[in-house]
């Protein structure tokens, strides 16, 4: 029990409504009329003696706990627990898509780079070292740079964007949510939007080979083409792995709680 | 104190029953039926709710949001139509119920 800070009631209310919304079983008018509930029950609690504090956790508890109220306003509110589910989906995937084309996007320019300063001379000693290690001609040692340049900034941007999407979800936990609730309130404008990011995203992941076709001689173009297949089947064997660990750790998670 | 699958069962009908008496919100709906069955009658009040939404889905009720006393909101049930029918199914049934074990009971004053 709380006994060091000053109870503050409203406080305290709404903080156990933050807590309810996050279940999309509930609506904002189911959240009003449990409030409106947990108000008149606190108010007869109060009124037959007992503190706010007394009042509030006496009126919480009657009122029910938020999983199995979550779990009884969900069979009446099917719909929207399922609609819910629909969106997490379509922002999965959508986020997958766009870190993809990200990643092929900055690879190839990663990958151009390295074409630019080989030719420039700048080489980092790799000639030497592939001719000795890899027994590679002079004339692939191009080839050697340009796929390891690929396959690094593949894997930095997958990570760097894998990173930046952990820290602000966890920063904020009602951002999710959030975003579904605009996007239930603004279909059309979600819809608009959800299509101008696959546009954008697509465009930037096709533009690069314009650019690529356009600069680059055929046969660096070709050497690129190929190391980047190479990295998506390696990133395709990651999704998996990436997919197993997400659920080890979901279901420790649920055990935990259980 | 009632048992929970009781408890289930009567939730409808006890609804109904204090709905046809006037209309009503849930904390409302719940002191009175812990009045009437003098506290035996337990709900984990905030399972109500479903209930009532889905009896409203049902065509059974319908609700408004009204200002009450002290400026304060709160969504008022009113039965229908359909809710009165549904309750006197209801009654017969429970009367049924009640008349064969008040007959079994009669014949046996030691169980009571």
């Amino acid at each position: 029990m709380e006994n060091t800070a000053k109870f503050d009631l409203n406080e305290s209310i709404s903080a156990w409504r933050r807590q309810l919304r996050e279940s999309p079983a509930l609506r904002n008018d189911d959240l009003e009329e449990l409030e409106a509930h947990l108000r008149d029950s606190i108010a007869r609690w109060q009124s037959a003696g007992l503190s706010p504090e007394e009042a509030f956790w006496i009126a919480k508890r009657r009122i029910g706990n938020d999983e199995s109220l979550a779990c009884e306003f969900g069979k009446v509110n099917s719909e929207r627990v399922w609609l819910t589910r629909a969106l997490w989906v379509v922002g999965g995937s959508l986020t997958i898509k766009v870190f993809l084309d990200a990643a092929s996007m900055i690879s190839f320019l990663g990958a151009m780079a390295a074409q630019r300063m080989m030719q420039a001379g700048y080489d980092f000693g790799l000639v030497q070292w592939a001719g000795r290690t890899l027994s590679a001609q002079p004339g692939n040692v191009n080839g050697v740079a340009l796929g390891l340049a690929t396959i690094a900034a593949y894997l930095i941007t997958l990570a760097a964007l894998g990173w930046l999407v952990w820290r602000s979800l966890r920063g904020s936990r009602g951002l999710l949510s959030r975003a579904g609730q605009w996007m239930q309130a603004h279909p059309v404008w979600a819809t608009i939007a959800v299509a101008m990011i696959v546009l954008c995203s697509s465009a930037c992941g096709m533009g690069i080979h314009f650019l690529g076709m356009r600069r680059m001689a055929i046969s660096d173009y070709s050497t690129i083409l190929m190391c980047r297949t190479y990295t998506f089947l390696g990133s395709i064997l990651a999704w998996p792995l990436l997919l197993g660990w997400l659920l080890a750790r979901w279901s420790r998670q649920l055990g935990a709680r259980a | 104190m009632l048992s929970k699958e009781l408890v289930a069962a009567s939730t409808v009908p006890l609804v109904l029953s204090v709905l046809a008496e006037g209309e009503s919100y849930g904390y409302a709906l719940i002191q009175r039926i812990s009045e009437l069955s003098s506290g035996e009658i337990v709900w984990t009040e905030g399972m109500l709710y479903p209930v009532l939404h889905w009896m409203e889905k049902e065509g059974l009720l319908e609700s408004e949001w009204k200002e009450g006393e002290a400026g304060r909101r709160r969504k008022y049930y009113r039965i229908r139509k359909e809710g009165r029918k549904a309750l006197q199914a209801e009654k017969q049934q429970w009367m049924t119920v009640n008349a064969a074990l008040t007959k079994l009971w009669r014949t046996q004053p030691s169980l009571t």
